[in-house]
């Protein structure tokens, strides 16, 4: 035996142990398809190494190669989609830090380094990357951000992000703002950490998603692990590539299970529930591509790439370059270049070439940074876009068809053509009266007053109402009806008094009169009482939910939501005045399927930003309550988060008015993304603001969280919102907020 | 010398009296009228309020239904139900009304208490009102002394009304050994503020509290037995 024989073959020995633990990993079982056999097999010529003949020895070690080579392709043959989670989850599965030292030339890490560290779960890099082009090397310089799990380290919280590792990820995102250079994120996450420190796990992710809509520089995305609101926090891009072996889920098949199945905390979800919950969530990157949430599959070598698969990194090197390429030559009107685009994709589709054909420089001018934004707008507004059903056809819709455009053109006309002129005309006449000149402010005065005043400068119509709903001839809640008493769930705290129900839900408008609790009432109530009577007009309400990826149950679901609720979604949108103010409205009820959000209600709330941008009105959205993405809805439903606050972002940036309102109970994606990104978001009392619920945090983090942990004052005091407003005051305040906070800006900058 | 062995005598009878029988006997009232529905039965072990925030209710008692508004009874502390009148099943009750007993069982701390209330001096809130203790007598506790005190000395700042009044100590001298409240704390008129010690009985007190540690675990391994 000679040395390197011997080396040889313990070498060849300890990988084979390394794949069966592999296997046991992907399969989630110890002994699948008897490898405990061939494990002892391996051990037992590990121990007896040089007691065994050379020519006995090489004979022994192929058997056992062929041997775990049979296993390994009974796995890839019965391979399920909860396989490819466990595949992400191994801790032989490459991670961003060895991405960064394989596929990147050289990088240094920002925001500290392994424990040492603003967040450990986040890694954020300033990298460079080359290009060989006719034997000449390029680089290119890249700031990386991506989660790491850790191979084997606690203190990485298994690439779980806290809300300062998404606030460390968007600091160095603005940084290659600021220095041109792209983005490229690798998303490695089971979750985002869902704690509410400062300034809470949802308003984080919904920050990094504002600022990413419009971070004018190339971003790349690619997914290993994508779990819901955490992968969106450094996820929205130009281009998402996804590994063959990884996954993308609204929610981890074990938590869907949990709810589908209605399993009690502490209590073990069934298997079979579990397989069926990941079979339907369509979490693999070849259904991800169908629904159109991932642009390119990342090709893996057979069952998933291992940290040691170098042939690996030379394609994720490829693909990374080659997709910042084509997003830098969509923003070129050059031919030649998308010519080229197309020439690499057919490249890819032959096998991984060794050299590109030519170098392209990655810096962007203003014009083609706006290019790029726009184009980016428009992937994120097309997400989804099949996934709902609208009722077209017919003669009021024609009629309604023919309102909106009507509606378009006339403001189109009155804020696009007379408004500015009609503001410059003004800018200018101020300018001149303020010279102090006499004649020319008596001229200024008169023209100011032929021309209308571009802003309504109300005075408080708002007066203060009695707390007494009859006082108000206002809307009674059907509750009234009831016979019977309710106790306040503050009666042993302040020493509430048991209510009798009629009292309650009428003339307390369903407020304890002794500690100010607020019941919850049905949407109704403030649909009749929030808006000037008669002002409501209901847009959209055509656009139907479905059951996008064909769940089991949900079409029963579904329909019987539709009739109980007589709604085609869980969001109503509509125009609305409130003492005399046009709003467009958005209102996420919990009547149905708890004002989870889909689809058709990322439509709806688009089209309604659209509708306030088109309009120049105030755009409100109360929450009734929302339960967060609707997990029937799959990724599809996560793709809403930053499609909404995309669109959202377009309306603000454009000097809209975006006001949230959150009532009962408003968590995870909606509050992580499209809610939460408002810079005026205001709660209801007693209602609960947050990204997970407790019985989450407690099986995530295995902490118990104190009482009132997610109640609307502890919102106010990590600054998530901006004040708590007694329901029976609700048309005042947002009275006063319009004003305020619109000022002179009310309607349109 | 006789007097401290009359409270001798007297400590050894209180401690055997508790030692016989290590348990409180803790009356569940309703709260309010109405139709009463028992969840436990007689001789079942409840838990009592629980979790770092006490957010964790006890056992389920029983519930009662007054104008169909159900309210659920937990146990307030951990114990075995001694006593029950499971013959109100279903019936309408009136507030107030004993309808089971909780027998509990003393705890180490509970019993240190309870002889300490004996022995020392308490020294009681005068009014409705939020108490600290003064700064110099703070320092000294801290510092992990016995703190003196005499009759008339400056003692404890009595916040009420926005305004704060010094109340000077009127009692036996002695030694603070327990202080009942935190600083800033709102106390009922007439509950004990301080317990003084007088100095002749310390060592017989820490002889006692001595006694009580090394002694009650085994005594209530033989109760449990």
């Amino acid at each position: 035996m000679d040395g390197k024989f011997i080396q040889d073959s313990h070498k060849t020995l300890a990988d084979l142990l390394w794949r069966l633990n592999y296997i046991s990993d992907v399969k989630g079982e110890k002994n699948w398809g008897g490898i405990d056999e061939i494990h002892k097999d391996i051990q037992q010529i590990q121990n007896y190494f040089f007691d065994i003949p050379d020519e006995k020895l090489i004979e022994s070690i192929l058997v056992l190669e062929h041997r775990v080579k049979l296993v390994e392709d009974r796995v890839y043959e019965t391979l399920k989609p909860l396989d490819f989670v466990r595949i992400t989850r191994s801790p032989q599965r490459f991670t961003t830090i060895d991405i960064l030292e394989n596929v990147y030339d050289s990088y240094t890490e920002l925001g500290g380094e392994a424990d040492c560290n603003v967040d450990p779960a986040i890694v954020a890099a300033r990298a460079t990357i080359s290009r060989k082009i006719k034997g000449k090397t390029y680089r290119h310089q890249v700031m990386v951000i991506g989660h790491e799990k850790g191979s084997g380290e606690e203190y990485r919280n298994g690439g779980s992000a806290k809300p300062w590792g998404n606030e460390k990820a968007l600091r160095f995102m603005k940084v290659a703002e600021r220095e041109g250079i792209p983005v490229h994120s690798f998303i490695f996450t089971p979750g985002a950490f869902p704690i509410e420190d400062y300034p809470g796990a949802a308003q984080q992710i919904a920050r990094n998603i504002f600022e990413m809509c419009k971070l004018s520089v190339p971003i790349v995305s690619f997914i290993s692990e994508g779990g819901s609101g955490g992968a969106e926090a450094i996820g929205v891009s130009d281009i998402r590539l996804m590994a063959s072996y990884g996954y993308y889920s609204v929610i981890s098949p074990e938590g869907a299970a949990a709810i589908e199945g209605k399993i009690r905390e502490g209590q073990k979800v069934p298997h079979e529930l579990v397989e069926m919950c990941a079979n339907s969530l369509n979490i693999t990157a070849d259904k991800n591509l169908k629904l159109g949430t991932i642009d390119r599959i990342v090709e893996e070598p057979r069952l998933g790439a291992r940290k040691e698969n170098f042939e690996f990194y030379k394609r994720l090197r490829f693909e990374m370059i080659s997709a910042t390429d084509e997003i830098i030559l969509r923003t070129k009107n050059l031919k030649l270049f998308r010519s080229y685009i197309l020439e690499m994709n057919e490249k890819r589709e032959k096998g991984l070439p060794d050299d590109f054909d030519i170098q392209i420089n990655w810096d962007l001018s203003d014009w083609e940074s706006r290019k790029l934004l726009n184009l980016r707008s428009k992937k994120y507004r097309d997400i989804g876009s099949k996934f709902f059903t609208e009722k077209k056809g017919g003669l009021i819709n024609a009629f309604k068809i023919f309102k909106d455009r009507a509606t378009e053109g006339y403001y189109g006309i009155k804020y696009g053509l007379i408004r500015p002129n009609q503001r410059n005309i003004q800018r200018v006449i101020d300018d001149v009266a303020e010279e102090g000149s006499v004649i020319l402010k008596t001229v200024a005065g008169k023209a100011l007053t032929s021309i209308e005043k571009p802003v309504p400068h109300k005075e408080s119509k708002a007066e203060e109402k009695s707390v007494f709903l009859s006082d108000w001839e206002g809307y009674f809640s059907p509750l009234v009806n009831e016979d019977g008493a309710v106790t306040c769930p503050n009666a042993q705290k302040y020493g509430c008094v048991d209510q009798w129900i009629p009292d309650l839900y009428g003339e307390f408008s369903g407020v304890c009169p002794t500690c100010g609790h607020h019941f919850p009432l049905e949407y109704h109530w403030y649909i009749k009482n929030l808006f000037d009577k008669g002002s409501i007009h209901e847009f959209n309400g055509n656009l139907s939910s479905i059951n996008t990826l064909g769940f089991p149950g949900i079409d029963d679901k579904l329909n019987k939501a539709f009739k109980d609720t007589g709604l085609r979604s869980s969001m109503i949108t509509f125009d609305a005045t409130v003492e005399g103010i046009k709003v467009i409205v958005v209102m996420s009820v919990s009547d149905f399927r708890n004002g989870t959000v889909g689809a058709c209600e990322g439509e709806k709330f688009v089209r309604a930003c659209d509708r306030a941008n088109v309009s120049r009105r105030p755009l409100l959205a109360y929450i009734h309550t929302t339960g967060g993405i609707r997990i029937h809805e799959g990724t599809v439903g996560v793709a809403q988060m930053p499609k909404c606050t995309m669109a959202v972002r377009e309306y603000i940036d454009n000097g809209g008015l975006y006001i949230v309102v959150y009532d009962n109970n408003s968590f995870a994606g909606p509050v992580a993304s499209f809610l939460g990104c408002s810079p005026y978001q205001f709660a209801i009392r007693s209602s609960k603001i947050g990204f997970a619920g407790p019985r989450v945090i407690r099986e995530t983090t295995g902490q118990d969280i104190p009482p009132h942990y997610h109640g609307a004052k502890n919102a106010l005091k990590r600054g998530h919102i901006q004040g708590i407003w007694d329901r029976r005051q609700f048309r005042k305040n947002l009275y006063d907020a319009l004003i305020t906070m619109g000022g002179p800006n009310l309607y349109y900058k | 010398m006789d007097m401290q062995q009359d409270i001798e005598v007297n400590l050894e009878e209180l401690l055997m009296k508790y030692r016989e029988n290590p348990f409180e006997e803790i009356p569940v009232l309703t709260p309010h009228t109405g139709l009463i529905n028992f969840k436990v039965k007689k001789g079942d072990d409840v838990k009592g309020v629980e979790g770092q925030w006490n957010h964790i209710p006890g056992t389920l008692l029983f519930i009662i239904d007054r104008e169909k508004n159900t309210k659920k009874i937990t146990s307030p502390t951990k114990g075995k139900i001694s006593a029950i009148k499971t013959n109100l099943e279903g019936s309408f009750i009136e507030a107030g009304e004993q309808v089971m007993i909780i027998k509990k069982l003393l705890e180490k701390k509970e019993v240190i208490e309870r002889v300490l209330t004996t022995v020392l001096h308490p020294f009681n809130a005068k009014d409705d009102a939020r108490y600290y203790m003064i700064p110099e007598l703070t320092n000294k506790m801290e510092s992990g002394k016995n703190v003196a005190i005499n009759n008339g000395d400056e003692a404890i700042i009595m916040s009420l009304m926005k305004r704060d009044t010094i109340i000077k100590y009127e009692g036996v001298s002695g030694v603070i050994y327990s202080v009942y409240f935190g600083q800033g704390e709102l106390v009922e008129k007439g509950k004990p503020l301080l317990g003084i010690c007088p100095m002749e009985k310390l060592s017989l007190i820490e002889k006692i509290i001595e006694r009580i540690n090394l002694e009650w675990d085994n005594a209530l391994v033989c109760h449990r037995a």
